[in-house]
């Protein structure tokens, strides 16, 4: 075999990335109408419907225009979301987020199955002021992950990022008081909101035909209970993300 | 507004190209948090809030936790970077 | 001109992280230029939807859709959500596995490994 040949190999990558980057600028700026993406209307895009939200009925109001028009503090749409975004993820596109919770679950599992064992003598213990201070910081982040992943459908977050700041709450708890950590907890907890998120899933194809189907009653637009069945995904997402993401961690820091 | 485009981008390109380049794996993996907390500052700057508070809870929070808890059992079981 | 910033910042780290991956020994630098790699595709495919003078994709009481017709296109942030999560399952995964690498072979670095006939 031949042994490995530092400057050629560094050579050889920057010949790479140089033909590729002059491949992408004259593909470009070749085009024909120039660059028709950057400056594409909003009314040619896909993102059209999912604005005026009337991906299979036309809109309940109609301004003087004549067009569909979503008003804040109507009823009757079809998703009940103000936050557009949520509304994609969690409505329109569930089968997408429902992947990647699939990915999720297989990384949570075999990072679960394939970690070594960690052989210390004696864990060092921690400091005075992180033993202090670790349970009124845990309070905060669980308050802030519990509006974040509750609020999903009015304001910027979600199910996502709500479950990430819950699971560096236990993160923070492993570190600073460093008892056995309990991962049959979590994979029970995160395999129930798992169980939910499908039944959910398919109780809406035996009612409406289609899997993921919105079927509970959307209220009205832009108050702080609306969107029924956005807000039940979200909440069984944030369980099973903050679960898994504290596993996954519980394994890496081991003993 | 272009100014402080022109000015994260080329702090960006500047941590990625240092992060290649360097001997010792601690400094390039808090050099990473660094490029991951830029670029959900990007993020705001193009209006997608969402995508912001995502990149910066789980890019810039979780994977350099995890890198850092590997490289401490890395050095634990014998790996050395002087080497 | 703004789009045009954004999208040229993207390529230059989407361009860092394919030389990193390319060219280094080390597995863990070649893990750190696969997620450098990762977001930079993310913020290309975040800036393809952005336009001077858009606004962000929130209905309020004083903007309805169809009213203003400039937000920003909300179709590429939902699927970006969805790659920064998987981004992050690929990462814990890969440590996994560079873990159990130097468990039996003693080194960082990949090497060749032998076959027996």
């Amino acid at each position: 075999m031949m042994k490995r040949n530092e400057p050629l190999i560094n050579l050889f990558g920057l010949i790479l990335i140089i033909f590729l980057a002059v491949f992408v600028y004259l593909a470009l700026t070749d085009g024909r109408q120039g660059l028709t993406m950057l400056s594409a209307d909003l009314k040619q895009r896909v993102s059209y419907s999912y604005l005026l939200k009337s991906v299979t009925a036309a809109g309940p109001t109609e301004n003087q225009h004549g067009q569909a028009e979503v008003i804040p503090g109507r009823e009757g749409y079809e998703n009940g979301a103000v936050n557009i975004v949520t509304a994609i993820v969690a409505d329109y596109r569930m089968l997408d987020t429902f992947g990647e919770i699939l990915v999720l679950f297989a990384a949570s599992a075999g990072v679960s199955l394939l970690m070594v064992e960690r052989k210390r003598e004696k864990a060092k213990e921690a400091s005075e002021i992180v033993k202090t201070a670790v349970p009124i910081i845990m309070l905060f982040a669980l308050v802030t992950g519990f509006y974040i992943i509750s609020h999903g459908h009015l304001t910027p977050g979600g199910g996502f990022p709500g479950g990430a700041v819950i699971a560096s709450a236990f993160i923070l708890q492993f570190l600073a008081f460093q008892k056995r950590s309990r991962n049959k907890a979590f994979k029970i907890l995160e395999s129930l909101a798992g169980i939910g998120l499908l039944v959910m899933g398919l109780i809406g194809l035996y009612l409406e035909g289609s899997l993921f189907a919105n079927f509970l009653p959307t209220g009205t637009l832009g108050a702080t209970i609306s969107a029924a069945g956005i807000m039940i995904i979200y909440a069984l997402i944030g369980i099973k993300v903050a679960a898994e993401l504290s596993s996954i961690s519980a394994d890496f820091i081991g003993e | 507004m272009e100014a402080a485009i022109i000015v994260l981008g080329l702090m960006m390109l500047a941590g990625a190209i240092s992060v290649l380049f360097q001997k010792s794996l601690k400094n390039a993996i808090i050099t990473f948090g660094i490029v991951s907390l830029i670029s959900a500052l990007m993020f705001t700057l193009m209006k997608a809030y969402d995508v912001a508070i995502t990149e910066a809870s789980i890019g810039a929070l979780l994977t350099i936790a995890l890198f850092f808890w590997a490289l401490k059992r890395l050095e634990e079981n014998g790996y050395d970077e002087k080497k | 001109m703004e789009t045009m910033l954004f999208i040229l910042s993207a390529f230059s780290l989407i361009l860092t992280g394919l030389f990193g991956v390319l060219t280094r020994k080390n597995l863990v630098k070649i893990l750190l230029s696969l997620n450098i790699l990762e977001t930079g595709i993310n913020l290309l495919i975040v800036s393809l939807g952005y336009f001077k003078g858009g606004k962000a994709p929130i209905l309020t009481n004083s903007i309805s859709a169809a009213q203003g017709m400039n937000f920003v296109d909300p179709l590429p942030h939902a699927l970006v959500l969805t790659s920064i999560v998987i981004g992050l399952g690929t990462t814990a995964l890969a440590l996994t596995l560079i873990l159990n690498h130097f468990r039996s072979h003693r080194t960082v670095e990949f090497i060749q490994l032998e076959v027996n006939e």
